[in-house]
C-alpha cells in the first residue's frame, strides 16, 4: 500500500464509517480498512441515543446526560459536540435520500421516541427514519399487526400480548394477521432481510400491498417486520403507505439487521462522493509508532503483511462483540495496540449474578480524552495522531443504556474531525503523493 | 389423597429405573421428583457410559458391575447411548507402572482394553496430544442421562407407573414404625399433596440424606460438587480417559455436537450448589492439556456443576469415598417399609434399580423376576415411519430428533401432517439452529403436562444448547408458542429472561473469548434491540 | 482438521448470511452460517450432509463479511471434499473443473474447430444435457495459447526478471491478456519468463470436489515456484482467483505440501505494476495528453480479490492513467463464480447475482468495462453487452495510443 493518505479508518462499523465520513467531508483522503462488515449488518437502522440512566428511562435524552457518569464519552465530549454530530448525520442521511428525524414533545422539543419491538416491548430511541416512526401509533385504536408465515421471528400473538402489557397501549384494538409466505415452502426458512430484499423489487411490493390491503382499511395503523425494502431509499416505504391507505411503522427486529444496512448504504454512498477506499478483508494486527507520532499500521490479509501509512488513524474496531476488545482469563486488551484494559484478575468479578446487572466487562475499553486519543493512567495521550472511536472506547455500556448507535456516532464525529485536523496539521501539499 | 403401593422420590435415573422395575413387576407406584425431570445429578455429570476401567484397579467389583451394565444400558437404551469406544492415554506425567497392574484389572473384571498403537490413536483422534505414550481402547461410550431419565419414563408409564414432577416431598408419615404415606408440595401451585403407600423408595441422590432426614433417620451422605466445561464442538469423537489413578479434569467426553471436560472433586454442603467459579473452569483447563494440548483454543460454550451422592458412612470423602451403590432398608433402624438407595453412578442405574427393587418386593410378597434388562426402554421407530417423517424434518436431524422423542415420536409426526394437511403454510422451521431443532417438537415437548418453561423444553430437546445459546432460539420459541396457543408458567417475557438467566449462570465463570463475543450478541439483541431488560420494569402484568 | 477450521469463531451473528449472493437468489441455499459452522458441528458428529451444500459457489463473501475470522468458505470446501469422497461428482462437474485439461488433449485441434464442436448448438444441446446450461457464456479456445504465443513475443533489452503465472482462463482462452501483461511489464523493463511446469491451480478443483486432482497440481505448481523463489526472482500473476489459491487456500487445504515446499504467495500483477509506477520503472504519463479522448472505464471488482485484504490496486491503475476516467460498480458479485455460473442448475442464480451489476454496467455510460477476473468478464459481457478488458490491457491500450512506437 504505497499511497500516503491522510486518514485511515479502522473499522466499518457505523463509528468507522461516520469517522470516515466526517474526514473526508473536510477534504482528507480517507482509506477505510475492515475485517468483515461491522455491526451494521446485525443491527438496527434508528440511532439510540440514550435510553436508560441513572436507572430511569428518559424521555429526552440530553437530560439524562449529567446522570452519567464522568467517564462516559458523552461526558467527555459534552453534549454541544453530540448534537454537532447528531446535525451531521441528519444532513448526511437526508443528503442520501434517506431522511431521519426526531421524535417531538407536545411543546415540540425532540425527544426520545418509544419504537415497538418484535417481542412487542418497547425501546426507546432518538433518530428515526421514516418507516420507524411510531406516532402513527400514538393515535391508533385499532392497529393491524402483521407477521409472515415462515418469518420465525415476527409472530403477532406475541407482539400483541405483550404490548397490551404496557400502560398505553392496553386499551388499543390490536388485529393480529399473518400474511402468506411470497416464496411457498423453501429449504431456509426467511429471514426480514429476504422479505426486504423481496419488496425492493416491484414483485414484492406486490405482493405486500396486495395482503396489506384486504385488512389495512379497517384500522389506523400496520405494525410490522422491517420488511419495507433493504435499501437507504425512502421511496418504497412511502409509496407502499400510498398504495395500502394506512400508515406503515416497522418493528425493531434481531439479526439480520434489516435497519441497519439501508443506514450503512446512505453512509457508503455518501462517502463515496469523496476521496474514500475501502480495503476489505484485513486484520490490522500491529503500529509502527515513532515517538508519540504513529507512522503505519500493518494488516495481515491473505497470509501476507501489508503497511498503511497515514497522517492520522481512527480506530473504530468495536468491542469485544466486534473484536476490538479481547478479553482473556484474568486480562483485557485493546487489539491492534496491545493496550492493556486494567480488570480484575478475578474473571468472576467482571460480571453479576444478574445477567441484565451493571457488568464490569460491558464498560471494558480504552480511556479516552475528550479528544478521543487513548490517554494512559496519568491522563497523558499515548499518542497524538490516534484518535479511538464506537465501542472501542470505554465508559458505558450500549446495551443497558441504549446508547450503542448515538456513542459510536459522537465518538465517531469526533475522531473524524480531530484526525483530519491532525491530518491537516502534517498536511504537505496535496494528498496522493508518495512516500 | 392419592393411593399407591410405592412413592419413589427422586426423579433422576435411579428413581425412573426404579418406578420402571416396579411396574414391569406390577407393582403400583408413583415417582415424586422436586424439580424439573432429571433436575439433579443425573443431568449434570459427564456423560460417560463407563467401560469400568476406570475403577478397575480400586474397586474390580464395581468395574465388572460397570461393563455389564454398560452392555445392558447400550441395548436397552439404544436412544439414549452413542456407542462412541473410549480410549485410555497414558500422558508423559502419568506413571508407565500403573499400566501393567491396569490392564491386568481390567482382564479381570472382563473388560476388553486392547493396545492400540499411538500413531493408529493419533489418526484415529488427530486432535489428541501427540506425546502420549500408550493407549487402550476399552467399551466405553456416551450416555444422555437427562433422556435415560426421560425414556424410562416414559417405558414406566408405559406399564402403569405415574410420574410427577415439581413434587417436593416435604413429609414421610409413619404408623407403628411402618410407612403409611408421604406429603409433597407442589411447588408450581403451591398445593400440597397426600399420598397414601405401603413403601418409600428413596432414591433422591445427593438429596437422599434429606429425604432419610424427614423420616427421622441419621444417613451419611455428603455431596460432593463437581464441575465441567462444555466445549462448542466435538474435537474429539471417543471418550478419551487418562490413564492412571482416578482424579481431576482426566476425562473428555463427546456428545452429540459438543465435548465435555470433567471433572472436579469438592465435599459440598448443598446438594444444589451448581454454580460453576472460574477457578474451577481454569483448572480444569489446566488438567485437561495433556491430552488435548489445545484445550485453551477450543471455545467453551459454558460451566455446570452437579453434585455427586457419596455414601460415606466411614467419613471418607472426595476421590477416596466409594463410588459404590448401597441398598439400605431402613428396618433395621426401626422404620418398615422404607428403603434407600444410596451412592452409585449413573452407569449401573438399572442395576440399582433392580436391588432396590427386589428389597422392596421381597417386602411386599412379589415374585416378579425383574425384567428391565430384557426389554428396551423405547421401541424402535419404524422405518417406515421415519420415512414418512423426513418429509417434514430436516433429514440430517431426524435421527436425533427421533431418539430425543421417545415414545412422543409418533405424535409429533401427526401433528405435523395434520398441519400440513390443513395448509398450514407455517411448515416446520427450524427454531434452534445451532442443534437442529424444530418447531413441531419444541410445541410437542411444550403441550406435554410436565413442561412449564423454556428451560424444561430446553433439557428434552437441547433448545439453546448450541453455539448460540438461546440468542436466537429462545425468542422464535416463545413467539411460536403463543401463536399456536401453548401456555407456559410464566408470561412470555418473564420466560425468556428466566431461560437466558440460567444460560448466564453457566456462561459467566469462562467470560472470555469468544463466549465473551457470543455474550454481547446475546445483550446486544435482548437489552439493546428487545430492551428485555427496561421491559421488566414497565410492563405491566 | 486444524484448530482453526473449526467452528468455534461463528458466534451465529448472521453477517455472512447478510452478504451471501447465493442466499439472497435463492431461498433454497441455508446460508453460509448454517451450511458452514453450523453444519460443521453436526458433521463431526457423522451426520449426512445437508442437500444445499451444493450451492455454495466459494465466492467468499462469507469470509469477506465476517467479522470474526471464521473460515466459513473452507469448512463448505473440505465438506464438498468429504462428500465428493462418498459420491463422485458427476461428468459435468469433472469437465468444468479440467478446463485446463481438455485444452491439452485438444491442443492438436484448431481453435475454429474446436469452437465449433464445443459451441456449435448440437454440442451445446448435448453439454445442457450433461449439465452444462445451453446459454451460459461458455468461453471461445483461442488458436494458440497464451504460452505458445510467448514464445514467439520477443523480449530484449530488460534487465529484471519476473516469473508470470498466467493461469488458465488467460493461457487458454484469453492470450491476449497476458501478452498485454507482457508487453507492460516489458515496457518496465522487465523480462517476464513463462514457465511450462505451470499448471492449473487447482482452485476449479476444490470448487468441484475433485481434491485428490487440486493436491497433485498444488505440490506440482508449489515446486516449480519454489524453484523461481530460490532464484529471488518475484512471481506474479493477474488472475485474482490463482492468486488467492496459493495465498491462502493451498496452506489451509494442503498444509504438508505447503511445509515441503515452502511458501510462495504470488504477487498481485498489478499490484506490481503500481510499485513500478512508484519507482518511476513504468511511466504512465505522457506530453501528448491531450491529444486522447477519454476513456470512460467501469470497473468490477473480483470477490476473490476483495478477499486478499490489498485493496484495488487494477482500479488505482486505471486512476493513475490519463485520460481515463474510472468509476468503481460496487454493485457486488457477478454470480459466475469460476464454473458455478454454467451449470445449468446454477446459471438463473448467477445471472440473478449479476443483476446489479449488469444493470449498473449498462447504465455507467463507459465505454468498457474492467476487471481483473476472467469468468467475471465472461459473465459481465454477457449480462449487460459491455466489453469487458483487464486492467492492463487499458494500460497498454493507452500507453501505445500515448507514445506510439
Amino acid at each position: 500500500m504505497s499511497r500516503i493518505i491522510d486518514v485511515l479508518v479502522v473499522g466499518s462499523g457505523l463509528a468507522g464509517l461516520v469517522a470516515a465520513l466526517t474526514a473526508a467531508r473536510e477534504g482528507r483522503s480517507v482509506r477505510m480498512v475492515t475485517d468483515g462488515m461491522g455491526s451494521l449488518a446485525i443491527s438496527g437502522g434508528c440511532v439510540d441515543l440514550l435510553g436508560y440512566a441513572g436507572g430511569q428511562r428518559l424521555n429526552d435524552p440530553w437530560s439524562g446526560m449529567d446522570l452519567l457518569p464522568p467517564a462516559h464519552p458523552y461526558r467527555l465530549l459534552g453534549a454541544s459536540r453530540v448534537r454537532a454530530a447528531v446535525d451531521m448525520l441528519l444532513q448526511c442521511a437526508a443528503d442520501q435520500g434517506w431522511p431521519l428525524h426526531t421524535a417531538a414533545t407536545p411543546e415540540g422539543a425532540p425527544c426520545n421516541a418509544l419504537l415497538p419491538t418484535i417481542m412487542g416491548t418497547l425501546k426507546p430511541s432518538y433518530l428515526l427514519p421514516d418507516g420507524l416512526d411510531p406516532a402513527a401509533l400514538a393515535r391508533a385504536r385499532r392497529i393491524l399487526v402483521a407477521g409472515v408465515h415462515g418469518l420465525r421471528d415476527c409472530r403477532p400473538a406475541l407482539i400483541v400480548s405483550q404490548l397490551r402489557r404496557y400502560r398505553d397501549w392496553a386499551d388499543k384494538d390490536f388485529v393480529p394477521f399473518m400474511l402468506p409466505s411470497p416464496l411457498g415452502a423453501t429449504h431456509r426458512s426467511l429471514s426480514a432481510l429476504d422479505l426486504a430484499r423481496l419488496v425492493d423489487r416491484p414483485r414484492g411490493r406486490d405482493w405486500l400491498i396486495q395482503n396489506l390491503r384486504k385488512h389495512a382499511g379497517q384500522c389506523d395503523a400496520v405494525l410490522l417486520p422491517p420488511i419495507c425494502g433493504s435499501r437507504a431509499d425512502a421511496s418504497i416505504w412511502h409509496e407502499l403507505n400510498q398504495a395500502v391507505a394506512c400508515p406503515l411503522v416497522e418493528m425493531l427486529s434481531i439479526p439480520p439487521g434489516v435497519g441497519g444496512l439501508r443506514l450503512r448504504d446512505a453512509l457508503l454512498r455518501e462517502l463515496r462522493r469523496h476521496d474514500f477506499e475501502l480495503v476489505e478483508n484485513a486484520r490490522i494486527i500491529r503500529a509502527t509508532t515513532d515517538g508519540k507520532r504513529c507512522t503505519s499500521l500493518t494488516a495481515l490479509a491473505a497470509g501476507q503483511e501489508r503497511r498503511h501509512t497515514a497522517r492520522a488513524f481512527v480506530l473504530a474496531t468495536g468491542g469485544i462483540l466486534g473484536g476490538g476488545i479481547e478479553l482473556a482469563p484474568g486480562s483485557a486488551r485493546e487489539s491492534v495496540f496491545k493496550l492493556d484494559i486494567p480488570v480484575p484478575s478475578d474473571v468472576t468479578l467482571w460480571s453479576e449474578p444478574e445477567i441484565f446487572g451493571n457488568h464490569v466487562f460491558s464498560r471494558l475499553g480504552v480511556r479516552v480524552d475528550g479528544e478521543m486519543r487513548p490517554q494512559d493512567d496519568s491522563g497523558q495521550a499515548w499518542y497524538d495522531n490516534i484518535f479511538f472511536a464506537g465501542r472501542s472506547v470505554g465508559g458505558y455500556d450500549f446495551a443497558t443504556e441504549k446508547s450503542g448507535h448515538g456513542v459510536a456516532l459522537a465518538t465517531g464525529w469526533q475522531a473524524g474531525r480531530m484526525a483530519a485536523a491532525t491530518a491537516g496539521k502534517f498536511h504537505e501539499p496535496a494528498s496522493g503523493e508518495q512516500l | 389423597m392419592l393411593e399407591t403401593t410405592v412413592v419413589v422420590i427422586g426423579g433422576g435415573a435411579t428413581g425412573m429405573g426404579t418406578l420402571r422395575d416396579l411396574c414391569m413387576r406390577g407393582v403400583p407406584a408413583i415417582l415424586l421428583e422436586q424439580g424439573g425431570l432429571a433436575h439433579g445429578t443425573s443431568s449434570r455429570f459427564h456423560g460417560l457410559l463407563h467401560s469400568g476401567g476406570r475403577y478397575a484397579v480400586n474397586d474390580n467389583e464395581s468395574a465388572r458391575e460397570c461393563i455389564e451394565e454398560n452392555m445392558i444400558v447400550r441395548r436397552i437404551g439404544r436412544q439414549c447411548v452413542e456407542e462412541t469406544e473410549g480410549f485410555f492415554a497414558l500422558t508423559p506425567g502419568d506413571d508407565p507402572a500403573y499400566v501393567e497392574p491396569w490392564a491386568e484389572a481390567c482382564r479381570k473384571a472382563g473388560i476388553d482394553a486392547q493396545e492400540l498403537d499411538v500413531a493408529e490413536a493419533l489418526r484415529l483422534e488427530p486432535n489428541l496430544s501427540p506425546d502420549i505414550r500408550r493407549v487402550f481402547r476399552v467399551p466405553d461410550s456416551c450416555v444422555d442421562g437427562f433422556r435415560l431419565a426421560l425414556h424410562n419414563a416414559m417405558s414406566a408409564r408405559r406399564h402403569g407407573g405415574r410420574v410427577m414432577t415439581y413434587h417436593e416431598v416435604t413429609a414421610i408419615h409413619q404408623r407403628n414404625g411402618k410407612v403409611c404415606g408421604v406429603t409433597a408440595r407442589n411447588s408450581i401451585s403451591g398445593e400440597s399433596l397426600e399420598i397414601a403407600c405401603q413403601c418409600v423408595v428413596n432414591a433422591a441422590g445427593s438429596w437422599s440424606g434429606r429425604i432419610a432426614g424427614l423420616a427421622g433417620l441419621d444417613v451419611a451422605v455428603s455431596p460432593d460438587r463437581g464441575t465441567l466445561i462444555v466445549f462448542n464442538h466435538r474435537f474429539t469423537s471417543r471418550v478419551i480417559n487418562r490413564l492412571h489413578p482416578g482424579a481431576d479434569g482426566d476425562i473428555f467426553v463427546p456428545h452429540g455436537s459438543i465435548t465435555i471436560l470433567g471433572t472436579t472433586s469438592t465435599p459440598t454442603e448443598r446438594p444444589d450448589d451448581t454454580t460453576p467459579t472460574c477457578t474451577e473452569v481454569l483448572r480444569l483447563l489446566d488438567l485437561g492439556e495433556p491430552l488435548f494440548p489445545a484445550v485453551r483454543q477450543y471455545r467453551i460454550l459454558r460451566a455446570f456443576a452437579g453434585t455427586r451422592p457419596l455414601y460415606t458412612p466411614g467419613n471418607a470423602a472426595g476421590r477416596k469415598a466409594s463410588r459404590n451403590f448401597h441398598v439400605v432398608d431402613h428396618a433395621e433402624q426401626g422404620l418398615e417399609g422404607m428403603v434407600s438407595i444410596f451412592g452409585g453412578k449413573l452407569t449401573t442405574y438399572r442395576l440399582m434399580a433392580e436391588r432396590v427393587s427386589d428389597n422392596v418386593c421381597a417386602r411386599l410378597g412379589v415374585h416378579a423376576p425383574c425384567r428391565t434388562a430384557d426389554e428396551a426402554l423405547i421401541p424402535d421407530p419404524d422405518q417406515a415411519m421415519l420415512r414418512r417423517a423426513a418429509r417434514y424434518f430436516p433429514v440430517q436431524g431426524l435421527q436425533l430428533m427421533a431418539d430425543r422423542l421417545g415414545d412422543d415420536l409418533p405424535d409429533v409426526l401427526q401433528q405435523v401432517e395434520l398441519a400440513g394437511r390443513a395448509g398450514e403454510s407455517d411448515g416446520n422451521p427450524l427454531l434452534c439452529e445451532c442443534e437442529m431443532v424444530s418447531l413441531a417438537e419444541i410445541e410437542r415437548v411444550a403441550r406435554d403436562p410436565s413442561t412449564h418453561s423454556l428451560t424444561d423444553i430446553r433439557l428434552r430437546t437441547r433448545l439453546g444448547m448450541g453455539t448460540c445459546q438461546g440468542t436466537f432460539c429462545s425468542l422464535r420459541t416463545i413467539g411460536a408458542l403463543v401463536e399456536h396457543g401453548v401456555p407456559l408458567e410464566l408470561s412470555p417475557t418473564d420466560n425468556v429472561r428466566r431461560f437466558l438467566q440460567e444460560r448466564w449462570r453457566g456462561l459467566r465463570p469462562a467470560l472470555w473469548g469468544t463466549q465473551a463475543r457470543e455474550m454481547e450478541l446475546g445483550r446486544a439483541v435482548y437489552a439493546g434491540t428487545l430492551n428485555l431488560d427496561g421491559a421488566a420494569n414497565e410492563q405491566d402484568n | 482438521m486444524s484448530v482453526r477450521i473449526n467452528p468455534d469463531q461463528c458466534i451465529a451473528c448472521t453477517t455472512c448470511v447478510v452478504h451471501c449472493p447465493v442466499a439472497e437468489a435463492t431461498p433454497n441455499f441455508l446460508g453460509p452460517r448454517m451450511i458452514g459452522p453450523a453444519y460443521e458441528r453436526f458433521r463431526l458428529l457423522g451426520l449426512a450432509e445437508d442437500p444445499s451444500l451444493h450451492y455454495c459457489a466459494n465466492c467468499k463473501n462469507c469470509d469477506i463479511s465476517c467479522p470474526h475470522d471464521v473460515p466459513v468458505s473452507s469448512i463448505n470446501m473440505l465438506a464438498r471434499a468429504e462428500q465428493c469422497k462418498k459420491q463422485r461428482p458427476g461428468l459435468r462437474d469433472w469437465v468444468l473443473a479440467h478446463g485446463e485439461l481438455q485444452a491439452r488433449w485438444l491442443r492438436l485441434i484448431p481453435a475454429g474447430l474446436k469452437n465449433f464442436g464445443m459451441l456449435n448448438p448440437v454440442t451445446r444441446a448435448v453439454l445442457d444435457a450433461l449439465g452444462i446450461d445451453k446459454r451460459a457464456p461458455l468461453p471461445r479456445f483461442a488458436s494458440q495459447t497464451f504460452r505458445q504465443q510467448a514464445r514467439g513475443f520477443r523480449q530484449s533489452g530488460q534487465n529484471r526478471k519476473v516469473v508470470f503465472f498466467p493461469g488458465c482462463y488467460v493461457d487458454v482462452y484469453d492470450p491476449r491478456t497476458g501478452l498485454d501483461m507482457l508487453w507492460t511489464l516489458n515496457r518496465a523493463g522487465y523480462e517476464v519468463i513463462v514457465p511450462d511446469e505451470f499448471v492449473c491451480c487447482g482452485l476449479p478443483m476444490v470448487a468441484n470436489g475433485f481434491w485428490q486432482d487440486a493436491r497433485a497440481n498444488a505440490e506440482r505448481n508449489l515446486a516449480t515456484l519454489a524453484r523461481w523463489r530460490e532464484q529471488g526472482i518475484p512471481i506474479i500473476t493477474g488472475c485474482p482467483s490463482c492468486a488467492l489459491m496459493f495465498k491462502t487456500e493451498l496452506p489451509e487445504f494442503f498444509p504438508d505440501l505447503a511445509e515441503k515446499h515452502g511458501l510462495t504467495p504470488l504477487e498481485d500483477a498489478q499490484e506490481f505494476l503500481l510499485d513500478c509506477v512508484e519507482r518511476g520503472e513504468l511511466r504512465l504519463e505522457s506530453e501528448n495528453r491531450a491529444s486522447l479522448p477519454e476513456l470512460r472505464v467501469i470497473y468490477h471488482a473480483p470477490c476473490h480479490l476483495r478477499a486478499q485484504g490489498n485493496g484495488l490496486p487494477g482500479l488505482e491503475l486505471m486512476r493513475r492513467l490519463p485520460g481515463v476516467a474510472s468509476r468503481n460498480a460496487d454493485a457486488g458479485c457477478c454470480g459466475i463464480s469460476g464454473s458455478y455460473g454454467f451449470k445449468k442448475e446454477k446459471y438463473a442464480i448467477a445471472q440473478d447475482i449479476g443483476a446489479t451489476l449488469f444493470r449498473t454496467v449498462r447504465e455507467s455510460g463507459a465505454h468498457v468495462a474492467v476487471s481483473e477476473c476472467g469468468t467475471c468478464r465472461v459473465q459481465i459481457l454477457h449480462g449487460s453487452e459491455l466489453p469487458c478488458l483487464h486492467p492492463v490491457s487499458i494500460v497498454r491500450q493507452r500507453l501505445e495510443a500515448l507514445n506510439p512506437a
